[in-house]
């Protein structure tokens, strides 16, 4: 399952049941990250979390972009608390960052603009 | 009192007790006052029951030869005689000093001078008026007409007595010989330790214009100030000022040494300037991923002067808009550089960027090599451990 990484919100989290339309609950430690289903991130911007980007194994990039990433992209989102461009943090290449090059459609690696 | 009336007498009748138990404890009081003093506790006697007590008995119980085999007294003599003999101690001021040089004073010594002078006497042996003298000098002048004229004389002298008299019985009346001084009388010779008043006179307690002594109270030093340390003052900040002020580019700390003349460590204050060739601090760069050459560019904020903000610029750039800056054309990534470079919160919702919730910013740390994130507070946060970087 594609997930999303956090950051808490400005106020103390004390989060216990963040998304009230949501039937997943999610525990977040004081400013700590939670990953949330993508299926909750519309709510989770509700409800004040910074989103940061994509979490999962490689296989998982294309899911996000078609998910959570969709609704960034679309621009209806007038009150995003982040620009873009879309992050993603690949498991399978170790806990790496990266970002999503729109005008070629790549993964690269914000280190040396390799893609990856 | 009260008198109450008994048949045709009046007899006195006892005060009323008092209803505060007063009464009460006073005759506790004399009860216990009439038993006489009571033993101090510390009197009564006990068997000895601790190490301390044997040693007191052992003590008391010590003849006085024995005792003076045990004691120390005459090696501690010995030890005082060697300290005393050191003379006083560095540091002390020179009044508190014990055992110390002779008292130098100004003023004690122009006396001792003008007292080893002697007054010109005249054929007769009288002291000769010099009208000229006396008139610059005024205590002497006073002193010595006092003592021709005899108004003031200790030895009061009518002016016939002083007619029949001869230039010798002058003489030995006022204890005139030629050649020298009129004895003085014994409470006015000096003798360090008595005014011509016959008071006592210490002169060490009275305050005079001496040399400066500067004395330590707390940590300051308090003294007179003078020609000298104001010239010192005054070629210490010469000094200061001709060396040179490097005031651009780069840190400046403010405060030429890092400990003051007590040994106090001076606060240092940073200043950054900004100036030719350097880069302000806590300005980030912006990262480019440049499209043409497929690498990523790093172009630094500092200058920015478009009329649109940077971020609206960044924001079009990320959308894959064409954007152009400093020869740059690519998409943005990501603020980047060193850790001392990070941007605060108030930089980034204001300035260039200007672009309103800072929560959410990326920034590639080059000195960690990480990329973090801030946080809503505005806070550098590791975004896969939430810890603060």
């Amino acid at each position: 399952m594609t997930t999303t990484l956090f950051l808490a919100p400005p106020n103390p989290v004390t989060v216990s049941a963040v998304f009230s339309d949501s039937a997943n609950s999610y525990q977040a430690s004081a400013n700590g990250p939670v990953q949330i289903a993508d299926s909750d991130f519309l709510a989770a911007l509700d409800s004040g979390f910074i989103p940061v980007g994509g979490i999962g194994p490689t296989s998982g990039r294309a899911a996000w972009l078609a998910g959570p990433a969709a609704a960034i992209w679309s621009g209806n989102l007038p009150n995003l608390p982040v620009a873009p461009p879309l992050w993603f943090y690949d498991q399978t290449l170790g806990g790496k960052m990266i970002f999503y090059d729109v005008t070629t459609s790549t993964w690269r690696d914000p280190a040396n603009g390799n893609s990856v | 009192m009260t008198h109450i009336y008994s048949g045709s007498f009046t007899k006195r009748a006892p005060p009323p007790a008092y209803a505060d138990g007063r009464d009460e404890c006073t005759k506790v009081l004399k009860r216990i006052l009439a038993r006489g003093p009571r033993r101090p506790d510390s009197l009564a006697k006990r068997a000895p029951s601790t190490d301390l007590d044997v040693r007191a008995e052992v003590a008391i119980s010590l003849t006085d030869h024995e005792r003076a085999l045990n004691s120390h007294a005459d090696e501690a003599f010995e030890e005082v005689k060697k300290v005393h003999a050191t003379g006083p101690r560095h540091g002390l001021l020179r009044f508190a000093a014990q055992g110390d040089d002779a008292f130098e004073s100004k003023s004690v010594n122009m006396v001792k001078r003008a007292h080893g002078r002697a007054l010109p006497v005249s054929r007769a042996g009288l002291p000769s008026i010099d009208r000229d003298l006396a008139k610059r000098l005024g205590k002497v002048r006073v002193n010595i007409e006092a003592l021709v004229g005899g108004a003031n004389l200790r030895k009061s002298l009518s002016g016939a007595e002083w007619a029949r008299m001869s230039p010798r019985e002058r003489q030995d009346y006022f204890g005139i010989r030629k050649g020298g001084q009129p004895p003085q009388s014994s409470n006015a010779s000096w003798d360090n330790t008595h005014a011509n008043t016959g008071a006592g006179n210490n002169w060490r307690d009275e305050t005079e214009m001496g040399e400066t002594v500067t004395a330590r109270i707390g940590g300051q030093v308090i003294g007179v100030p003078s020609q000298t340390n104001m010239q010192a003052a005054l070629d210490a900040i010469k000094k200061d000022l001709r060396r040179p002020k490097n005031l651009l580019g780069g840190p400046i700390t403010v405060g030429s040494a890092d400990h003051d003349e007590d040994g106090d460590e001076l606060p240092r204050k940073r200043l950054r300037l900004r100036g030719r060739g350097s880069r302000v601090m806590g300005v980030p760069n912006v990262r480019i991923y440049n499209s043409s050459s497929g690498a990523v560019t790093d172009v630094t904020t500092q200058g920015w002067e478009g009329p649109e903000s940077l971020a609206q610029m960044l924001s079009f750039a990320s959308f894959g808009g064409t954007w152009t800056w400093q020869g740059v054309n690519g998409l943005y990534v990501c603020l980047s550089g060193t850790t001392a470079n990070r941007p605060t919160l108030a930089q980034l919702q204001s300035g260039v960027f200007n672009k309103g919730p800072a929560a959410g910013t990326k920034y590639l740390d080059t000195t960690l090599s990480l990329l973090i994130v801030m946080d809503g507070a505005g806070l550098w946060r590791n975004p896969i451990t939430g810890a603060l970087v």
